[in-house]
């Protein structure tokens, strides 16, 4: 309970009507501040809209890639140069070969129909393993035996070279033997 | 019924809600001078009295949205004016010590012989120590209970009673003298 002092006091000021001077100039401080909130507000939305376009843009950016990567060797072998280094090496090594082969004088096909069913095999395993790559994904124990695959193929490559070479040859003395 | 002026103010409130500056200027215009010598009374400074005023308005404006009931506007930006001031006052890290002295008032039945007037009662709670005045002002005038005020100031109830008591002893220690001296 107050006494008659605390009365007089609070009555008095109560009763009060100061009128303050400053108000124009405060109000212009309260509207600067205001404007500056909405500014940082539209800042802080922006930047949050910029972020999320951003992560956006990347994870499907990320998914794309993924997606390439599952169903395109090629695109996979480009994850690591040396594995797709080696793969064209093979490739061009291999071209080489078969067009050796092709440069050899005409041959009887039958006679070297193990390493053309071989070949065959070869080939046929590759596919497999390019379609298990789209399926299973990029992994690094298929590609080396994709790798593997193309090594097997130049060698049955060369070894069927020095065969037609070596019956050529041996054609070839028997032709001139007959003169 | 309501009377034009509270009509008046829910108008604003509303406008305020959805934007309107030419609301919140007006809006500002009815509550300035009396939330100004609330602020001036606490802090006894006009640049930092203008400061905190500043700074209760942005607040205001900026949480309007959160007010439920529209009709306690006044009551509701008196608290966060007042919450700035006690925010500026935690800020400036002002010592509110406990008094141990025995503080005897004695009740004065002379107080209308004071015929002191408001300016000079207001420069009397201007001049009190800044830990007393604050709390003088947040006990008896803006009616807030000492265990509240010593929330508010991170404070002892019984500091704020103390402090209180040495306010009140002071203030009229003053306006007697300044009676006295008028009288002269």
């Amino acid at each position: 309970m107050k006494d008659k002092f605390e009365n007089y006091i609070k009555t008095q000021i109560e009763a009060d009507d100061e009128k303050f001077e400053a108000k124009e100039q405060v109000w212009k401080g309260v509207e600067h501040k205001l404007q500056r909130k909405r500014i940082r507000r539209f800042n802080f939305r922006l930047s949050l809209a910029a972020g999320l376009i951003l992560l956006i843009a990347s994870g499907t950016w990320l998914s794309l890639w993924m997606n390439n990567c599952d169903a395109n060797i090629s695109y996979c072998l480009q994850v690591s140069g040396e594995l797709a280094e080696t793969e064209f090496y093979f490739a061009r090594l291999i071209e080489e070969k078969q067009q050796e082969i092709s440069a050899t004088e005409p041959f009887d096909k039958s006679f070297f129909d193990p390493f053309f069913d071989e070949l065959q095999l070869l080939d046929k395993q590759y596919q497999e393993y390019k379609t298990e790559i789209e399926t299973l994904g990029c992994q690094e124990e298929l590609v080396q035996a994709m790798i593997e695959n193309q090594h097997q193929k130049l060698d049955i490559l060369d070894r069927l070279l020095i065969e037609i070479r070596k019956i050529n040859t041996y054609e070839k003395r028997k032709n001139e033997h007959q003169i | 019924m309501k009377s034009d002026k509270t009509e008046n103010i829910d108008d604003l409130v509303n406008r305020c809600r959805k934007g309107d500056k030419s609301a919140q200027y007006r809006l500002y215009l009815n509550f300035a001078d009396a939330m100004f010598a609330i602020c001036k009374r606490m802090v006894a400074n006009v640049p930092d009295a203008e400061e905190i005023l500043q700074d209760a308005f942005v607040i205001v404006f900026t949480r309007i949205d959160k007010l439920k009931d529209k009709r306690r506007f006044g009551g509701w930006l008196k608290r966060i004016t007042i919450n700035e001031c006690v925010n500026f006052v935690n800020r400036k890290n002002i010592h509110f010590d406990e008094l141990n002295e025995n503080i005897a008032i004695e009740d004065d039945d002379k107080c209308d012989a004071w015929n002191v007037d408001v300016e000079t009662i207001k420069q009397a709670i201007a001049e009190l120590p800044a830990g007393s005045r604050i709390i003088f002002n947040l006990f008896l005038i803006e009616d807030y209970k000492h265990k509240e005020i010593a929330d508010m100031l991170h404070i002892s109830e019984s500091t704020s009673k103390s402090q209180y008591q040495r306010a009140k002893l002071l203030l009229k220690e003053k306006l007697k003298r300044s009676n006295h001296e008028r009288q002269i």
